[in-house]
């Protein structure tokens, strides 16, 4: 068993920035809680505040040079992020548990295999912590409670962690520091049953914790059964272009979340919140096919956005995942992007083929894009049909779709073989690649009829339909094809463009 | 180094000229042997802006690119149809070959936005949109797109052509003739005309006369005789003909007989069924 505690030192902070919707900078800014400083940033430690200081003492360094900047801590936010941080862990091991409420400790034994070595397992946490705006310190160890003291101690062996780590109360300190207690080592070498006596059966058992001498259960996590984030601005957002930034963040978010679930989602419910926390817009983004990378969410979200009617000001900005579904990842080509590779060039991926329809879709309306399909019957307007929705079931198969009626099948059954092979071996019926509908009323005059006729009729149970349908050439020289109506009314039905 | 001859100056080694520049485009055969013969690199370019300019339309403008897109349509990829004039058929597109599948048709002149009806300009820079769009994402194999003349600048064709280059797609503007007096970056510019049947009584040949008007590493080539379908012995010509006459004589009768009803407007309707 190896466990990895990641601890986040400025974590409350960090938090409240991010609600806040401002840039770690290097401007004075401090955490307070009751009046007291919990945390401040490099700039506030420049000019002499420190954690535990008073929130006037901290006002009073501040006035002599820049303004200081005070925020409020949240600890519902806290533990919310932590629940999300923990979650987007989760897809580097299955044995996540949160300690809170600033640091996670993960089982990375198992997960080696998958990642190859630790070294580069740690680069991907690091880096993943870092895209999502947290300063970490990761600690490894044989048990989590060993893990977790390293990492908020900050140093490398468990024998030189001064005492101040150890979660112990302020007297219990205070008494082991009289008895010349400095480091974790010289706790560990005293005997146990005099310990317990002078501190209380606790701290015996968190040493055997820390050990491995005695089991340490964790709670393990589970993962977020949905995705529904909301960040709020501090100032007021006007422009639309300014809203990309917070969309882009909580879409990140999303895409993480996403792939530790390995899910995919087909709808996004953006909502767009003014003053009061009142609900001000909601933008429902639909995709033809379940997504999962942020690009794909982020430009139809923008074409949308476009068409979208927004209030005046926007204060927050909220995101929710729906439609979703098990991500199918599709394998990609050994030499993706080169494009000297013959088989990139010449196809695309399904999510790729499926990004351009939403693209389209959500600037000129989904009902804008059609999708051929060619009908089994004889008439010929009916013979073809446009879909506007999606096809989820066989999407973006090589096959022509054709939808055969059963009825048709069965009776296929009782045809004569032989008139069959006539059939196949009678030329191919010609059909004109323009089709007009309606067809359009002509003068035969105009025309020169070259082959034909065909009879195309239908059964007294239907409409009607009785015509005579011949391949003609039009005095401007268009190749037609057109045809007669028992009231002798000749029609133009198609171009053989 | 070689001398230059006064013979042949051509062949002195710093002289390159324009078609050996033209190997390293990606074109998909025509399959027709005469265009192929004089389009550069032997086909339709794939990653190049194609004009073609019509007299009007359905003279066999979709038949001349069927092969082309029968191969296309093998890819895992897009063939977008943006505002075509009529409905493109699909059983005739999939008797050709051409996989309907990989069709997506888009309408903006014609469709309606939920109620909303575009203005002829906006309708036009979506289209517009939607072509660069298709054309730059790489997801297609090729792009048709039947413009508004009335909003299509030049620099609009230059911005097509960039982003044909970018998704490596064949993309195709359909055009009236007269656009071959406007400029445009099209790296290919085709002028199609109908071509009169040499023997219209034993054969029914579909034919047109290709004129490059413009191409990358050559001059303009006129009058390619282009066959499009095979030609075939017309089936019982004197039948057809006779029946033909047949309506015509009928049709005369009811134009003859028509001043007699005229003073009645619905007389139209019980004299032409009659017959």
């Amino acid at each position: 068993m190896l466990w990895l505690a990641l601890h986040f030192p400025c974590f409350g902070l960090e938090v409240a920035e991010r609600r806040a919707g401002l840039q770690p900078e290097t401007a004075p800014r401090i955490l307070v809680r009751d009046n007291r400083v919990i945390h401040c940033n490099p700039g506030a430690k420049d000019i002499g505040v420190r954690v535990g200081s008073t929130l006037a003492t901290a006002q009073s360094l501040a006035s002599e040079g820049a303004t200081l900047e005070q925020l409020r801590e949240d600890p519902s936010q806290i533990s919310a992020r932590l629940q999300l941080m923990a979650s987007l862990l989760y897809r580097f091991s299955s044995e996540v548990s949160l300690d809170p409420p600033d640091a996670v400790v993960l089982e990375v034994g198992r997960s080696l295999g998958l990642f190859g070595d630790f070294s580069s397992l740690e680069q991907a946490v690091m880096t993943l912590c870092d895209q999502l705006g947290h300063q970490v310190v990761p600690r490894t160890s044989s048990t989590p409670s060993g893990a977790l003291l390293l990492a908020r101690s900050g140093s490398r062996q468990l024998a030189k962690v001064p005492l101040q780590a150890l979660p112990v109360s302020e007297k219990q300190y205070e008494r082991m520091a009289n008895m010349g207690l400095r480091t974790f080592s010289q706790l560990q070498r005293l005997p146990v049953r005099e310990l317990g006596q002078r501190f209380g059966q606790e701290l015996v058992d968190y040493l055997g914790r820390v050990d491995g001498r005695l089991p340490d259960p964790r709670e393990a996590l589970v993962p977020a059964a949905e995705f529904n984030e909301s960040l709020h601005l501090l100032d007021p957002i006007r422009g639309k272009q300014a809203l990309y930034e917070p969309m882009q963040h909580l879409l990140e978010e999303l895409c993480c979340w996403l792939t530790s679930c390995g899910l995919g989602a087909a709808l996004l419910k953006w909502r767009f919140l003014s003053h009061h926390q009142t609900l001000a817009a909601h933008m429902p983004v639909p995709l033809s096919k379940p997504q999962q990378h942020l690009r794909a969410f982020f430009d139809v979200s923008k074409l949308h956005l476009e068409r979208t009617a927004l209030p005046e000001d926007v204060l927050g900005v909220g995101l929710e995942a729906a439609g979703l579904e098990v991500w199918q990842s599709e394998s990609l080509t050994l030499f993706q992007g080169n494009l000297n590779d013959d088989h990139a060039q010449q196809h695309a991926s399904e999510a790729e083929l499926a990004e351009l329809l939403d693209q389209l879709g959500a600037r000129l309306g989904m009902q804008a894009c059609m999708r051929l399909q060619s009908l089994d019957t004889h008439i010929p307007e009916k013979a073809w049909a446009a879909e506007r929705k999606p096809r989820r079931k066989r999407p973006y198969t090589n096959k022509p779709y054709t939808n055969k009626p059963h009825t048709k099948r069965s009776h296929a059954r009782h045809i004569d073989p032989r008139q069959a092979q006539r059939q196949a071996q009678a030329a191919p019926l010609r059909r004109p690649l323009w089709l007009f509908s309606p067809p359009r009323p002509i003068d035969v005059t105009q025309l020169r009829l070259l082959e034909g006729p065909e009879r195309v009729q239908t059964g007294w149970w239907s409409q009607a339909v009785s015509r005579d349908y011949y391949v003609a050439e039009h005095t401007s020289g268009a190749r037609c094809w057109a045809f007669r109506e028992a009231s002798s009314q000749w029609y133009l039905h198609g171009y053989f463009g | 180094m070689q001398k230059p001859t006064s013979q042949d100056p051509l062949h002195h080694p710093d002289i390159w000229r324009a078609g050996q520049i033209q190997k390293a485009q990606a074109t998909q055969p025509s399959s027709f042997a005469c265009l192929d013969a004089h389009l550069p690199g032997g086909g339709w370019p794939l990653g190049s802006l194609c004009e073609l300019l019509l007299p009007r339309a359905g003279i066999g403008e979709l038949q001349l690119l069927a092969p082309a897109l029968a191969a296309l349509s093998a890819r895992q990829r897009w063939i977008i149809w943006i505002d075509p004039p009529f409905v493109p058929y699909a059983p005739a597109l999939e008797s050709l070959g051409i996989d309907t599948a990989k069709i997506l048709l888009v309408r903006i002149r014609h469709g309606r936005d939920q109620g909303e009806q575009r203005t002829q300009k906006k309708a036009a820079q979506d289209a517009l949109w939607a072509l660069e769009k298709a054309s730059r994402s790489g997801t297609c194999s090729a792009a048709l797109a039947w413009l508004d003349e009335r909003y299509l600048r030049p620099r609009d064709t230059q911005r097509l052509q960039v982003a044909a280059g970018q998704g490596r797609t064949l993309t195709c503007l359909f055009r009236p003739e007269q656009a071959l007096e406007s400029a445009s970056m099209a790296a290919l510019r085709l002028r199609l005309e109908h071509l009169p049947d040499e023997r219209p009584q034993a054969t029914n040949a579909h034919r047109l006369n290709v004129h490059i008007a413009k191409r990358r590493g050559g001059w303009a080539v006129p009058n390619l005789k282009v066959t499009l379908n095979p030609p075939a012995p017309r089936p019982d010509p004197q039948a057809v003909q006779a029946q033909l006459e047949l309506w015509r004589s009928e049709r005369q009768q009811t134009a003859a007989g028509l001043p007699l009803w005229q003073h009645s407007e619905t007389a139209e309707a019980p004299l032409e069924r009659v017959h």
